[in-house]
C-alpha cells in the first residue's frame, strides 16, 4: 500500500492555483488592453464597494459545504441598510444601530435555519421565499424611498485606508484570512464536509447536523448584516431595492471557486477567486467599454465550463 | 463429464474478454448454459459476473469473443437489441416504471408500442396474466404500491410478453425477506415450468443449492469451473470461488469476559415493548429475528438516534440518558447501520476521512486537524483490519461492499468502543469478505469489546453468536446462550413459537 501521496488534496489546491492563474492571466490581459486598468484609482473603486461582497460570500461558501442554499442574501443587505437608516432617522446612537443591524442579520438566519431545520423545507424554497418577504419588507417600511441621512461617524466606519488600502478591503482580508484557516484546517468546519457529503452518515457518527446547520444560517446573516453595514456606510444611501440578485452571482462564483450544490465541498479561497473573477470581468467591460448587458452571456460560460471540470474531474476519480 | 449436445444449448458463451480502464473484468470466458435449465453464476465481487451479464444484456460492449444463442451468432449491441433476441435480465434496481400501473408496465416493455391501447387485465399476454394472477398481483396498483418481490414478478411478466427465452436475475435476493424469497423461487419453478432458461447470480450460496441446476463459478475475471449442483457441496463451490480453502467460515470462540458493559432494563418505543438484556465484555450477542421484529428499532433506540418513552439504560452500572449518537459515543458505544452506503460511508470523501471520523479529537491538535495523526492512525487501522486500498486518499466510493464494511469497522474501532452494535455486517459482500468480517468482530471482542450483532442469517448468528437474542413483533422471545440454540430453536423463536 503506497504511502500517502494525496494527491486529491492537491487537486483542490490545483483548483485554487488554476483559479489563481486565471486571475494574474485577466489582470495582465486587461492591463495591456487598456491604460485605465492597473491603475491604483481602479482598484480602490473595485475594493471599495465589492470587498463587502466578498463577506457575504463566506456566509454562502459554509452552507454550500453543509449541502444548502441561501437565497435571501440580496434582500438581507437591502434590509439591514434600511432598517439601520430607520434607527438613525430616530436618533438612536450608533452602537445600537449597528447592533440592531447585526441582530436583524442573525434572525434572519434563525428564520432561515428554522424553515429548513426544523420544518424540513428544501433550502431553495425555503430561502427563496425569504427573499421575496424580506424584499417586500425593506420596500413596505420605507415606501420604496432610499434613506441618505446617515450621521458622520457612521460614515467614517469605511471610510479612510489602513496601510495605503481602503478600510473595507482589509477588513475583508482579515476575515477571509481567519475564515479560509479555520474551514480548511480547523476540526469544526471539518464537520460541515461531512454534513454535505452525507448528513444521515454525518448524524450517526456524532455530528450534529441540524444545530450546525442552523449555525451556519445564523453565521450567514450575521456576515450579510455586517457587509450591509460596511455598504451601507461606504455609499452612504440605504435603497431598498438594491442587491436584487447578488446572491446568484455570489452562489455562481461560489462554484466556480469549488463548491458544488450537492454539499461537501468548497473552500473559502477558491470562493473569492471566483468572485475576483467575476468583478474583474464587469470591470473590464466597463473600462472596454462593452455594454454590460452583455456579462451574463461571460458569466454563464464560465459557470458551465467550471461544472464541465467539475463532472471531468469527478469521472477521473472514480475510475 | 456428460457430453452437451449442441441442440441442448440455448447460450453459448465464448472466449469472452472485456477490458475497463486499470482491470480485465473478463479474460477469455467460455460456457454454456442448457435450455430450460436453472444456471447459476457464482463469484466473489470483482470476479466478473456483472460485467458478463452487461454483456448478454446489451448495456456494455464485448471486446473479444462470440455469444451464440440458439445456435446462431448473436452480435448485442444494446438492450433493445437484447429483448429482441429474448434475453431480459432483471437487476437488482429494478427497471420498471413506480408511478404507473403494473398493466402499463408490463405493456411498455414490449417494444411492440402500438399495442398500447386498452390497460386491461385482458389486453396483456396469456402468459402475463397468468404470472399475474397466480400471485394475486392486482394489474391496475401502481408499481409503487407493490413490494420488491412483486415488483420483480412484473419485470418478469413483461419479459414473458416478449417472448423471452432467457431470464437472468442478478442478485434478486438482496433485500428480500424470507418469505418473498419463497415467492420468488415459485416464480423461477414456474418459468422452468415454461420453457423458459435461468440464469441466477447471487453471493447467497444455500440459494443456489435450493434452485439451480448447475453451477459455474469465476474468479478474478476468469472462468474456474462449471458443476452439477447434484455433484458438489457448498463448501467445494465456496472453495473454488475464493481460490483458497476456506476451512474456518467462523472462527473459535472466546472466553467472554465477567464483565458486566450494558444492562437495559424494561425499554419500550413505538417497535418494541419491554426490553430487557444484558451484554458483558468479551462476547458476541447475536440478535435475529424476521424483518420488522424492532431489532434495528432497539438497537437505534439504544445508540440514541431515536427516543424510547420509558425504561433505564445502564453502562458498567452507571444510569446514563443517551440523547444522541454524540453521547452515546461518549460513553464508549459504536454503531455500524444497516445500510452502509447511505447512513456509513462518505461515498465522495477519502478513505483517510471515512476512518478519522468517529474519533476526530484523537487527530487534531486543540483546534486544527493534524495531517500526521491522521495519517498514522489510518494507516495503522487499515493494516489492522486488512482492508485492500490503494491510498489512503482514494475515495471511498472506489472500494468494494466487503472493504467498504471494514472501513466502517476501522472507523469505529479508532474511536476505541467498549460496546460495538452492527447491523446486518455481511450483507451485500461476497463469501470471503464475510469470512474476514467474522474474524474481525471476534478478535475485538477477543480483546474485551461486547458487541452486539444483528443478523437475519441463521448461519452467522449460529456460527459466530455465544449468546442468541431472537425478537418477534418488538418482543424478545428468547435470550439463550449458543449451547441452548439450534436452528429449530431459532426458526420458532423467531416466529414467536
Amino acid at each position: 500500500m503506497k504511502n500517502s501521496s494525496y494527491f486529491i488534496n492537491k487537486l483542490i489546491k490545483q483548483r485554487e492555483f488554476a483559479l489563481f492563474m486565471v486571475v494574474i492571466g485577466i489582470i495582465i490581459i486587461l492591463s495591456i488592453l487598456s491604460p485605465y486598468f492597473f491603475s491604483y484609482f481602479n482598484f480602490l473603486a473595485i475594493s471599495e464597494m465589492d470587498s463587502a461582497k466578498g463577506i457575504v460570500i463566506i456566509g454562502i461558501t459554509l452552507l454550500l459545504i453543509t449541502g444548502v442554499l441561501d437565497l435571501s442574501v440580496g434582500s438581507g443587505l437591502a434590509l439591514v441598510g434600511v432598517v439601520t437608516g430607520w434607527f438613525f432617522a430616530n436618533h438612536y446612537s450608533m452602537p445600537i444601530a449597528i447592533i440592531s443591524g447585526l441582530l436583524l442579520g442573525a434572525i434572519i438566519g434563525l428564520i432561515n435555519a428554522f424553515l429548513v431545520v426544523k420544518l424540513q423545507m428544501h433550502s431553495f424554497i425555503a430561502t427563496l421565499g425569504m427573499m421575496y418577504m424580506v424584499r417586500s419588507v425593506a420596500l413596505g417600511i420605507t415606501s420604496g424611498n432610499p434613506f441618505y441621512d446617515f450621521p458622520k461617524e457612521f460614515i467614517n466606519i469605511s471610510k479612510g485606508e489602513i496601510w495605503g488600502l481602503p478600510k473595507p478591503f482589509i477588513i475583508l482580508v482579515i476575515i477571509f484570512g481567519i475564515m479560509a484557516f479555520f474551514v480548511d484546517k480547523g476540526r469544526f468546519f471539518k464537520k460541515l464536509f461531512y454534513i454535505g457529503s452525507n448528513n444521515r452518515a454525518a448524524n450517526l457518527v456524532g455530528i450534529d447536523s441540524k444545530k450546525f446547520t442552523m449555525l451556519m444560517y445564523v453565521f450567514a446573516g450575521i456576515f450579510v448584516a455586517f457587509a450591509s453595514i460596511i455598504l451601507t456606510s461606504k455609499s452612504r444611501a440605504a435603497i431598498p431595492a438594491a442587491y436584487v440578485g447578488i446572491e446568484m452571482k455570489l452562489i455562481a462564483a461560489a462554484i466556480i471557486g469549488g463548491a458544488s450544490l450537492n454539499g461537501g465541498k468548497g473552500s473559502i479561497l477558491g470562493s473569492i477567486l471566483g468572485l475576483i473573477i467575476l468583478i474583474l470581468i464587469s470591470n473590464a467591460m466597463t473600462i472596454l467599454n462593452i455594454s454590460i448587458y452583455w456579462e451574463g452571456v461571460i458569466i454563464g460560460t464560465v459557470l458551465v465550463l467550471a461544472a464541465i471540470f467539475d463532472e471531468l474531474t469527478r469521472k477521473k476519480l472514480k475510475t | 463429464m456428460v457430453k452437451i449436445l449442441d441442440d441442448e444449448i440455448l447460450l453459448s458463451i465464448q472466449n469472452i474478454s472485456k477490458k475497463f480502464p486499470g482491470t480485465q473484468a473478463l479474460d477469455n470466458v467460455s460456457f454454456k448454459v442448457k435450455k430450460g435449465e436453472v444456471h447459476a453464476l457464482v463469484g466473489e465481487n470483482g470476479a466478473g459476473k456483472s460485467t458478463l451479464v452487461n454483456i448478454i444484456a446489451g448495456v456494455v460492449h464485448k471486446d473479444l469473443g462470440h455469444l451464440i444463442f440458439n445456435g446462431k451468432e448473436v452480435n448485442i449491441q444494446s438492450v433493445q437489441q437484447a429483448k429482441r433476441v429474448g434475453i431480459k435480465v432483471v437487476f437488482q434496481e429494478l427497471s420498471l416504471v413506480p408511478n404507473l400501473s403494473v398493466a402499463e408496465n408490463i405493456y411498455g416493455s414490449s417494444y411492440n408500442m402500438e399495442s398500447i391501447q386498452i390497460m386491461n387485465l385482458n389486453s396483456i399476454d396469456e402468459k402475463a396474466k397468468d404470472l399475474i394472477q397466480k400471485f394475486n398481483i392486482n394489474p391496475k396498483k401502481t408499481v409503487k404500491e407493490l413490494g420488491i418481490a412483486e415488483q420483480q414478478i412484473v419485470e418478469i411478466a413483461g419479459a414473458l410478453v416478449n417472448n423471452c427465452s432467457l431470464i437472468i436475475f442478478d442478485e434478486p435476493s438482496a433485500s428480500l425477506t424470507v418469505s418473498e424469497i419463497e415467492i420468488l423461487f415459485d416464480m423461477i419453478k414456474l418459468l422452468k415450468k415454461n420453457g423458459l432458461t435461468v440464469i441466477y447470480i447471487s453471493h447467497k450460496i444455500e440459494e443456489i443449492f435450493q434452485i439451480c441446476d448447475r453451477v459455474t463459478i469465476l474468479k478474478d475475471g476468469k472462468y474456474i469451473d462449471t458443476k452439477e449442483i447434484k455433484n458438489t457441496n457448498e463448501r467445494e463451490i465456496v472453495n473454488l470461488m475464493v481460490g483458497r480453502e476456506l476451512k474456518n467460515m467462523f472462527p473459535e470462540r472466546g472466553e467472554s469476559g465477567k464483565k458486566l458493559l450494558l444492562s437495559v432494563k424494561n425499554i419500550n418505543g413505538n417497535k418494541f415493548k419491554n426490553i430487557s438484556f444484558e451484554l458483558y465484555s468479551g462476547e458476541i450477542l447475536g440478535f435475529t429475528g424476521l424483518t420488522g421484529a424492532g431489532r434495528t428499532e432497539l438497537l437505534r433506540a439504544v445508540f440514541g438516534i431515536d427516543p424510547f418513552q420509558s425504561g433505564e439504560i445502564r453502562i458498567k452500572g452507571k444510569k446514563v440518558n443517551l440523547n444522541n449518537p454524540y453521547e452515546s459515543m461518549k460513553n464508549g458505544i459504536g454503531f455500524l447501520p444497516e445500510d452502509r452506503k447511505q447512513d456509513g460511508v462518505f461515498l465522495d470523501m477519502d478513505i483517510k476521512e471515512n476512518i478519522i471520523v468517529a474519533n476526530l479529537k484523537a487527530n487534531s491538535n486543540t483546534i486544527t486537524m493534524n495531517r500526521k495523526k491522521s495519517e498514522k492512525n489510518t494507516i495503522d487501522m487499515v493494516k489492522k483490519i486488512g482492508i485492500k486500498i490503494g491510498n489512503i486518499y482514494d475515495k471511498a466510493i472506489s472500494l468494494s461492499g466487503g472493504n467498504q464494511q471494514k472501513l466502517l469497522i476501522a472507523r469505529w474501532l479508532l474511536a476505541d468502543p467498549q460496546i460495538l452494535i452492527v447491523d446486518e455486517p455481511t450483507r451485500g459482500i461476497d463469501v470471503g469478505a464475510k469470512q474476514e468480517v467474522y474474524f474481525i468482530l471476534r478478535d475485538l471482542a477477543n480483546h474485551g469489546i461486547g458487541i452486539i450483532f444483528i443478523s437475519s442469517e441463521l448461519l452467522e448468528i449460529l456460527g459466530l453468536a455465544d449468546r442468541v437474542i431472537a425478537m418477534y413483533h418488538g418482543k424478545i422471545t428468547g435470550d439463550l446462550p449458543i449451547e441452548k440454540i439450534t436452528e429449530e430453536k431459532i426458526g420458532e423463536l423467531i416466529m414467536g413459537l
